[in-house]
């Protein structure tokens, strides 16, 4: 359909593009819903949801459309004003959907934390958050919300979802108290309220993420960011009208917002939506029954899938799959040639961060893939690898590595930190957002990751970038995954440390290890060569998949 | 091994692999109903299955594994076939 394409040559254009003809108001949930329902694609499937167990459940996006006015014209009977927050608790279920563009429609902002994290780390979210009312299901309220409710003076009201997927259904029991059923409370909702015609630099979405040290980073965006979020998912993902798509990350991370709801939903995508963990038969079979078009996944989920299925068992076809896209962690050469393998089409990566709120580099659906790049910068995105020169910054020369920077001023740039104006003001450099990333640039523009800046250590006076180890060791037929630390050295001060995990057939023996590190002294020669590898059943990693270095001295569980 | 002490055995395993699994668990509830398991959790466990019980336990069979009920079928079928081969 003409109408729903945004690519267009500039922001502002695609910024019209999206509102239309209707001139539909300025809100995330009016291009991602609003749009096609008066585009009259209201019948289309929006979400194809798979429970934990059972058959997929679908829902139009004139049923999702529905059920989010309910829950805005609940938070307005609530007295939750446009600007206060909503948090929601919960895995991947339809409710936490309907939350999500429920609170944006009514100009709530809305912030969704993992499920997997503990009782802690969520009552601190959530007072940080100063959260007014909270969607949960009735367990993790138990386990997580429950003990720490009296320190939430803000949080007015929380419902719960006793039976996912049923929206507005009745619960069947009572609540424990302080909480209300989210079926009966939706229910008692209107099904037709308008998107909030909210400024387009008003707040919409709130961000955990972990930063270096301390406290957790509050990472706020604003609704014009839904303007990049659909370029992006047209013009890398490839996603348009009536396209099944899956995007496997959690809803806790940010890639599992903009990417699992936000720009496939903008598109007029139908998301594909799996309640399960990671689970090799799943992976198959979702890919092959729902004849999944466009997958979105990490690295690490390619390595648990490598690392579960034994060489040489039937794989389905999967005639409709188109494209393959990582993100979360750089891609490793081996990793993407095993992807191309099994599921037959190449494995493409995206750079970008909770900060840059959509892809900023990327290997395009569309563009030619080299192994060892993450891609090009997108236009009309200008990125650059600076580098300190005195007070001021320069361009890296071609190679040189330098920290990767994205000039200001695209729709889902952050705004702000959470009560941090400092740290905010410090995450720029004149013009340039900087990542914190360390990269290098090649020739046509062409980005190579190396590392998380923090990472890289020096060992025996060579500057040693993990992430460039870590690679091959991956290349080694027996590692599936590795992890590449410093550890203090009486005499080099600092040597390379290696922790590998095998694939399922290798056998942990002192040959191999040996092995290992002679293949990486052959690759990488004594410099850069681990002088330790300690066989681990798993590598201690983040949530979005990145390696927690600073965990790696410790030995598995 | 008794059908209990197939279900004691599965449970000591996913309290060594999961560190604070209840103790007291529903036998046909999915455990990520009852309580945190992330992916590598349920990998580890399988694979601790697998490794203490002499076993390979087929990819097929991953997804029934995710239940107490189901892990301790699994490895009884797992088990009888390689008694009877």
């Amino acid at each position: 359909m003409a109408r729903e394409r945004v690519l267009t040559d500039s922001w502002d254009g695609m910024r019209e593009a999206l509102r239309g003809p209707d001139r539909l108001p300025r809100n995330i949930t009016a291009m991602a819903l609003t749009r096609h329902v008066r585009g009259g694609a209201g019948d289309r499937p929006a979400l194809r949801w798979r429970p934990r167990s059972g058959p997929p459940v679908e829902y139009s996006y004139l049923d999702l459309d529905h059920a989010v006015s309910r829950f805005a014209s609940g938070l307005a009977r609530e007295g939750i004003r446009p600007g206060e927050t909503v948090a929601v608790l919960a895995g991947r279920i339809p409710e936490l959907v309907v939350a999500v563009l429920g609170a944006l429609r009514a100009g709530a902002v809305v912030t969704v934390l993992f499920s997997s994290f503990g009782p802690d780390p969520v009552a601190r979210r959530l007072a940080r958050s100063r959260a007014r009312l909270l969607v949960t299901t009735p367990r993790l309220y138990r386990e997580k919300v429950a003990p720490a409710r009296a320190e939430l003076p803000f949080l007015a009201r929380v419902l719960l979802v006793d039976h996912p997927g049923r929206l507005e259904a009745a619960a069947d029991g009572a609540c424990p108290e302080g909480t209300q059923a989210m079926g009966s409370w939706l229910a008692l909702g209107d099904p037709g309220v308008p998107d909030e015609d909210v400024d387009p630099e008003h707040l919409g979405l709130l961000h955990f993420t972990s930063g270096t040290t301390g406290e957790p980073k509050g990472v706020v965006h604003v609704h014009d960011a839904v303007v990049a979020h659909a370029y992006t998912a047209e013009r890398v993902l490839g996603l348009g009208g009536g396209t099944r798509y899956w995007c496997t990350a959690d809803p806790g991370w940010v890639t599992g917002i903009s990417y699992g709801i936000l720009g496939p939903l903008a598109t007029g995508s139908t998301v594909f939506m799996d309640e399960d963990e990671f689970d090799p038969t799943r992976w198959w079979e979702n890919l092959e029954r729902e004849g999944i078009q466009v997958l979105y996944t990490s690295p690490t989920a390619l390595r648990l899938l490598r690392r579960m299925t034994s060489t040489g068992s039937a794989r389905p076809d999967l005639p409709l799959l188109q494209s393959v896209f990582t993100v979360g962690e750089p891609l490793a050469p081996a990793e993407s040639r095993w992807g191309r393998e099994v599921m037959g089409v190449p494995v493409r990566d995206t750079w970008w961060q909770t900060e840059t709120g959509c892809i900023v580099v990327a290997t395009p659906f569309d563009g030619e893939v080299r192994e060892g790049f993450i891609g090009r910068a997108l236009p009309p995105f200008e990125v650059a690898c600076l580098v300190a020169d005195g007070e001021k910054t320069r361009p890296a020369r071609p190679d040189e590595v330098g920290e990767l920077c994205v000039r200001r001023g695209w729709p889902s740039m952050f705004r702000a930190y959470l009560d941090d104006p400092d740290l905010y003001r410090r995450s720029f450099a004149g013009d340039w957002y900087r990542s914190g990333d360390v990269a290098e640039m090649h020739a046509g523009g062409w980005v190579h990751f190396l590392a998380r800046h923090g990472d890289a250590f020096k060992s025996a006076g060579h500057m040693v970038a993990p992430v460039e180890v870590e690679a091959v060791l991956l290349d080694h037929p027996a590692v599936v995954d590795a992890a590449v630390a410093g550890r203090s050295d009486e005499l080099a001060g600092t040597v390379i440390e290696a922790h590998v995990v095998l694939a399922a057939e290798a056998e942990d023996t002192d040959g191999l290890v040996r092995d290992i590190l002679a293949f990486a002294r052959s690759r990488l020669g004594p410099a850069l060569a681990p002088r330790v590898v300690h066989v681990r059943t798993h590598l201690p990693r983040t949530p979005s998949g990145k390696i927690v270095r600073q965990h790696l001295s410790r030995p598995s569980p | 091994m008794s059908p209990d002490d197939l279900s004691a055995s599965v449970q000591k395993t996913l309290r060594r692999v999961v560190p604070g699994a209840p103790a007291e668990l529903e036998a046909d509830v999915p455990f990520r109903d009852q309580f945190d398991m992330d992916s590598l959790d349920y990998l580890n466990f399988v694979l601790a299955l697998e490794k203490e019980h002499g076993v390979t336990i087929p990819e097929v069979r991953y997804p029934r594994c995710a239940s107490l009920a189901g892990a301790a079928g699994v490895l009884r079928e797992v088990l009888a076939t390689a008694n009877t081969s």
